[in-house]
């Protein structure tokens, strides 16, 4: 700088001057510098040129002596002169603080502020770090689905279905061994069992016995015998009974039925008959000759001492003769009637088998041993018919034989008559007896007959009535029976229904008692619910109206970040707006809102820290301007200002304690970087008031340039005065719901 | 907005005198070569005298700037 001063001298004024106004404006702030010297140096502008020098060594002592000769000069002549001095301090810029310094007036480096670097608070300011926010989505883990399948598969296996051991139906066939049907011989003689002949006495050969001659032996013999004799003849006789009985009764049933083998069994019955007769004949005969070899044996044995014994068992002999006799006489008369019946059967099988041989000639191949006769209509007729005409043949006989037969019996009495003949009579007698008993036989069977059908139709008709009686009987009883049983039924079910309705209407009171009880608590639910949506509503409100007025302050307070302070402007129209909505019907609210300055509404109000970034800018060009003039001031002082405020430094206390602590002081004294100082103290710590405050003790030109920045500082307070208003009205009015 | 704030006008009118400086300095140092060339033997005085001029012209401006700036005009009148 020297070497170029030290040249400069060779130069003309204008040169001098080009390069030092050149080097006035040199912003290189990181010249630190004394200002005295600075000002030295521009001192040396205003200043008469220093002496030309030609000598280079001495113009370098001379370059560095004369500004230093030259301010002592004029500081020393402003000792002296007051009006120079006043000239001098008004027309350079800090000529004033020099003076008082070098005069000793005041002590050095008084007010010395120290300058922060905004330049790099200014770049800080300007970003903002976008954290970006990691927005951790947690995947919500849903639960497994189904929550383990669990569904209960159906159980394997499976109910048994007891197989139905289809117990083999025991069905056992009815062992209905087909019930052969036994053709009972319906006809089967259930007769006494064949008398079988009694154990026919051996007819043991007759060996003569050796006679005994001893009466007692001799009677016991013939007693012997005798009952020997006896009993043949009983067992002939009944023999003869037995088969007299027989007979009759199979021939009855034989007619009946018509069955041949009956024949057969007459026949060996007949035989059997016989061969007990003989024997017992033959028995009898050998006990008579018996008894009576015995009786000669007796009459031999008679002698006088045994007389009474002879007798009387002569006497028992005859008793015993005699005896035999009627039992044989009573065999005699069995066997008669034996023959006869024997003829009797005999005739019947005849008639018989002469009947059935007609039929067999009417009918051939037909067969009586059937059962059924399968005879077709027309054969029946003729065999009817046939039969009738026998019936007839046989009836005419009967009645020419009854009548031929009286007159023969009446020819014969009266030849006979005179004889005591009870047996004739009695003959004739019977023999007109069996006349009528046959007449009153063929009259009974036909009322027979008659009272067979008679009774036949009577008995069915009162089984029929019988039957429809008991039908109706049973139909009654039944009847009633189940009307009874229907009764009772009824009256049971009647009883069980009861029971089930009673059982159904106390669940259903039970259920309606629960149902009205839950009604009712429904119901105040829905009262309390009611109640509390009113408070809320009101709450919420009251927040809402927060809510609007904390958006209002937000928005009054800073803005989007990363924009630029100039952008930052907007207009509160619609946070005023909401608040407006929510906030009916408050009054406090409307005159704020009424309060509100319209420029704020509608051009909107730069936020706190648009302010604050504007305000660093309005305090560097403060700064500049410092020495400049409200009216504006010639160039010079322009840099003469610039170079100050290059000087400057920026202060690391920027305000004191004592005035931090409220101390009075004299703000008058405070210039302008003292305020800029303390207004960006303020601003830094958003205490806009107190930087408005100060600032507006600024004068000149940086209140000028300060001044904008002032108006909106004194918007944005009073929309921040308002939304504080509203907020607090806002948190108050909520706090009732708390 | 730009222009209205101070801190921007000042910016904005200093550059526009740095300018002016540059531009009527040179215009001057043109007129006075010329002048010397033409009329004054190639002398070196007017030269400089000329940018002496131009600059003296261009402080001139800017002095008007900043007064009018100080004035509140939202634009400040340029040359």
């Amino acid at each position: 700088m020297y070497r170029l001063a030290v040249r400069d001298q060779c130069k003309c004024a204008l040169q001098r001057s080009l390069q030092t106004t050149t080097n006035g404006r040199h912003y290189s702030s990181s010249r630190r510098e004394e200002g005295s010297s600075r000002s030295g140096q521009g001192n040396g502008q205003g200043l008469p040129p220093p002496p030309h020098m030609r000598e280079a060594g001495f113009g370098k002592y001379l370059v560095l002596i004369a500004p230093l000769a030259a301010v002592g000069g004029v500081i020393t002549y402003a000792k002296y002169d007051d009006d120079f001095r006043k000239m001098v301090e008004k027309k350079v810029p800090g000529a004033e603080a020099v003076i008082k310094v070098a005069l000793q007036e005041e002590p050095p480096f008084k007010g010395i502020t120290q300058s922060v670097n905004d330049q790099f608070e200014k770049v800080k300011s300007g970003y903002d770090t976008v954290s970006s926010s990691v927005n951790s989505v947690t995947s919500k883990v849903t639960g497994l689905f189904g929550g383990g399948s669990n569904s209960d598969k159906p159980k394997s296996p499976e109910p048994k279905v007891q197989p139905l051991k289809s117990e083999a139906p025991e069905a056992k066939k009815p062992a209905a061994a087909p019930a052969a049907k036994i053709e009972t011989k319906t006809a089967k003689p259930d007769a006494a069992p064949a008398p079988q002949p009694a154990a026919a006495p051996k007819p043991a050969p007759k060996v003569p016995l050796p006679l005994p001659k001893e009466v007692v032996e001799l009677e016991k013999a013939i007693e012997l015998s005798a009952k020997l004799a006896v009993k043949e003849y009983n067992a002939a006789i009944t023999v003869l009974k037995g088969f007299n009985e027989d007979v009759r009764r199979v021939v009855d049933r034989a007619v009946e039925t018509g069955e041949n083998t009956l024949w057969t069994t007459l026949r060996n019955r007949a035989s059997a008959r016989d061969t007990a007769v003989s024997t017992a004949e033959r028995a009898a005969r050998e006990a008579q000759e018996k008894i009576v070899a015995c009786e000669i044996a007796l009459s031999e044995v008679a002698t006088a001492e045994n007389h009474k014994k002879v007798e009387s068992v002569r006497n028992k002999i005859k008793k015993l003769v005699d005896h035999i006799a009627n039992v044989k006489d009573e065999l005699y008369r069995h066997k008669d009637t034996a023959s006869v019946s024997d003829k009797y059967w005999r005739n019947v099988e005849q008639a018989r088998n002469y009947f059935i041989d007609e039929i067999e000639a009417i009918f051939p191949g037909l067969k009586l041993s059937d059962k059924k006769l399968n005879l077709s209509k027309e054969d029946l007729d003729l065999f009817i018919l046939h039969a009738y005409t026998h019936v007839l043949a046989y009836q005419k006989e009967l009645q020419r034989l009854q009548t031929d037969g009286e007159l023969r019996l009446k020819r014969a009495i009266d030849s006979v008559r005179g004889d005591n003949d009870s047996e004739a009579l009695r003959a004739q007698l019977d023999y007109h007896l069996e006349a009528e008993r046959r007449k009153l036989a063929v009259e009974n069977q036909k009322k027979i007959f008659h009272i067979n059908a008679e009774s036949d139709k009577q008995l069915r008709m009162q089984l029929k009535k019988q039957a429809e009686a008991h039908a109706d009987h049973i139909k009654d009883i039944v009847a009633q029976r189940e009307s009874d049983l229907t009764r009772s039924f009824k009256r049971e079910l009647d009883d069980k229904l009861a029971i089930e309705k009673a059982n159904y209407k106390l669940q259903l009171a039970t259920m309606l008692g629960k149902l009205r009880g839950m009604d009712a608590a429904l119901a105040e639910i829905e009262d309390e619910f009611q109640d509390r949506a009113d408070a809320e509503r009101t709450a919420n409100q009251s927040q809402a109206l927060w809510a609007a007025c904390q958006a209002l302050w937000a928005s009054v307070r800073n803005a989007t970040p990363g924009v630029s302070y100039k952008d930052k402007l907007r207009p509160l129209q619609n946070e005023i707006k909401a608040i407006a909505k929510v906030s009916q019907g408050d009054d406090l609210v409307a005159a704020v809102l009424d309060s509100m300055p319209k420029e704020a509404r509608e051009r909107g109000v730069y936020p706190e820290d648009a302010l604050r970034e504007r305000f660093l800018s309005v305090e560097r060009v403060a700064r500049r301007l410092a020495l400049v003039p409200e009216e504006g001031a010639s160039l010079p002082i322009y840099v003469l200002s610039y170079v100050q405020s290059i000087f400057i430094m920026r202060a690391d206390n920027p305000i004191s304690t004592d005035e931090l602590n409220d101390k009075p002081f004299d703000y008058s004294k405070l210039d302008t970087y003292d305020i800029l100082n303390r207004a960006r103290y303020y601003v830094d710590r958003s205490n806009f008031l107190l930087a408005l405050k100060y600032l507006n003790l600024l004068q000149g030109a940086p209140r000028k340039v300060a001044g904008e920045w002032m108006k909106e500082v004194r918007l944005m307070l009073e929309m921040q005065q308002a939304a504080n208003t509203l907020m607090s009205h806002a948190a108050a009015s909520g706090v009732v719901y708390l | 907005m730009s222009s209205s704030c101070s801190d921007d006008s000042n910016r904005e009118s200093l550059g526009r005198c740095v300018c002016d400086v540059i531009v009527k300095a040179a215009g001057g140092m043109v007129i006075g070569a010329g002048v010397s060339l033409w009329f004054l033997r190639r002398r070196r005085w007017p030269v400089w005298m000329g940018a002496g001029f131009g600059v003296g012209l261009a402080c001139r401006n800017c002095e008007k700037d900043m007064k009018a700036l100080k004035w509140g005009m939202l634009h400040p009148p340029s040359e």
